[in-house]
């Protein structure tokens, strides 16, 4: 039966199952259901709509389009039996220690550079941890040891601070090497 | 790779992976990032300033009209360039107290101790001065920049009034919040986006002595006592003096086992210097630890307990001890009295373990 199996979590007849998941320009994606479980927003609709899940007429995710969940569930497929990651920070500074990526992971990013912003707002969306706090720091690695002007040309933002204004920044931030 | 309507949370976790520095390079992006970083301040990672030292300076003047100058250093290590603070002359101007002479603070200086709010120390000493400049200038420093400290070595004057002062707030922390619930002043609304500050104490702090003779007098154990120390575990009192005899720990035994254990301080710490005549062994030993070691065999600790196993590994390793060259070494010997109210001893040949 459908609902009992929905429900069992940890069922591994559901996980090799088929999922059919809808992104909002209406393309389907038939996915097997331990996969697209990374994503704990999935699993949780999964679990919820529990007897009323009809796999095959699938589930909607009106917030990704199709080309970036297809990078996702690149990501989703090699992760589905990964543990939890752990967010460890520096307890004085508080920085956040930087994770340290198998060769697969860097690869994916390297394939996927210019789509890290649509990655991170995806697997946030999605609830897939691996992936955003691996995205985010991709991004931070692109900031890194840049100055103002390349992250702004790299990003494609419009400098709309004031020379004032930037002279308060660099005033106040007296420890700051630009 | 443009940049379309990032949520903040995303550019917020961004932030998280960097380091101060670069956060702070950040701000000059634009409009949204700069407003991102103030959002953010007190989640954001800080800078860490590794050593801090405060430290007296008289300049001498060359007319005996001039008075001196007085300035107190503040070095923050590398990559951080000095402070300095103005101290009033005090000596020549006898109108005015000592006591009640301000800081004067260099008006280039202000915005960088106000930076140091974005800052955490990893150690911060002072190095002993009779005048109440170096207090000052702490105390200075602690209200603008925020006290995050994780090792705090103090050098106490004659009294330990300003040290109690400094650790008040933490010994307050209690009090501070009760206050902060109970009168009006708790900001329901705004709990979240503008929580009530709560400091934060070192770690670790150690209280280094030069107040006492080698003679220890009930008296200024009981100014110890007065601290009121919260968490006592986290202190440790240094004794920078050579001469430690026999009766010193007999006294502090003495008064440990008649105070309340959790107002004392936990951990003593002393030098271990060679310093006498020793004629009779190959490699003197220090003076602190034969003293000690003279007191736990002649005492025989009738209400304390020592940790045995740890006792007899010490001394069979004291044996070799005085064949090796003292340095870097540090002993360690655990005084029990409850197994909840341990003293711990400990004696350093090395000065900068010690400081």
């Amino acid at each position: 039966m459908a609902t009992e199996s929905a429900n069992g979590v940890s069922s591994p007849e559901l996980n090799e199952r088929d999922v059919v998941i809808t992104t909002n320009d209406n393309r389907n994606f038939t996915v097997k259901i331990g996969v697209a479980r990374v994503s704990k927003t999935i699993n949780n609709m999964i679990q919820d709509l529990g007897e009323s899940l009809d796999l095959s007429s699938g589930i909607p995710l009106p917030n990704v389009d199709g080309p970036i969940f297809e990078k996702v569930l690149e990501w989703c497929e090699e992760h589905k039996n990964a543990p939890e990651i752990k967010v460890e920070q520096d307890p004085h500074t508080r920085e956040r220690k930087w994770f340290t990526m198998t060769e697969w992971e860097e690869e994916y990013f390297r394939k996927f550079l210019s789509h890290l912003w649509d990655l991170a707002m995806a697997a946030n969306y999605l609830e897939i941890p691996s992936l955003y706090y691996y995205t985010c720091q991709k991004l931070a690695e692109r900031i890194k040891g840049r100055t103002p002007e390349q992250i702004r040309e790299m990003f494609g933002i419009e400098d709309d601070l004031t020379e004032e204004e930037k002279a308060e920044i660099r005033r106040t931030n007296v420890w700051c090497t630009y | 790779m443009p940049i379309p309507n990032i949520p903040n949370e995303i550019l917020h976790n961004i932030l998280l992976s960097l380091d101060r520095n670069e956060i702070e390079k950040c701000q000059l992006i634009c409009q949204k990032w700069l407003q991102l970083v103030d959002t953010f301040v007190d989640t954001l990672p800080l800078y860490k300033i590794s050593v801090m030292v405060l430290e007296e300076e008289i300049l001498s003047s060359s007319t005996l009209y001039m008075p001196n100058i007085i300035h107190v250093h503040v070095t923050l290590g590398r990559n951080f360039p000095l402070l300095s603070f103005d101290g009033k002359p005090y000596e020549r101007d006898e109108n005015v107290q000592e006591s009640e002479a301000p800081l004067k603070i260099h008006e280039i200086d202000e915005d960088r101790i106000k930076a140091l709010k974005c800052c955490v120390v990893e150690k911060c000493s002072n190095i002993t001065t009779k005048s109440k400049n170096v207090e000052k200038a702490f105390s200075k420093l602690f209200e603008v920049g925020g006290q995050k400290i994780t090792i705090l070595n103090y050098q106490a004057n004659e009294d330990l009034e300003t040290f109690s002062k400094l650790t008040s707030n933490y010994i307050n922390v209690k009090e501070k919040l009760k206050s902060t619930f109970e009168v009006n002043k708790f900001d329901e609304d705004n709990f979240f986006t503008n929580p009530p500050e709560i400091p934060t104490p070192p770690e670790k702090i150690s209280l280094t002595l030069e107040i006492f003779q080698s003679n220890i007098y009930d008296q200024d154990l009981q100014k110890l006592t007065n601290l009121k120390l919260v968490e006592p575990q986290r202190y440790s009192l240094a004794f920078p003096w050579i001469h430690v005899s026999v009766d010193f720990f007999k006294n502090l035994t003495e008064f440990y086992l008649e105070a309340n254990p959790t107002t004392l301080v936990n951990t003593m710490k002393f030098r271990n210097f060679y310093a006498g005549d020793f004629s009779d062994h190959d490699e003197p030993m220090g003076m602190a630890i034969k003293s000690f070691v003279e007191f736990l065999e002649g005492r025989k600790c009738p209400k304390f307990s020592i940790n045995l196993a740890e006792y007899r590994c010490k001394k069979e390793a004291f044996g070799s001890f005085a064949k090796l060259k003292c340095s870097h070494r540090k002993d360690v010997y655990e005084l029990k009295r409850t197994s909840k109210h341990v003293i711990q001893v400990q004696f350093f040949t090395d000065n900068d373990d010690f400081t």
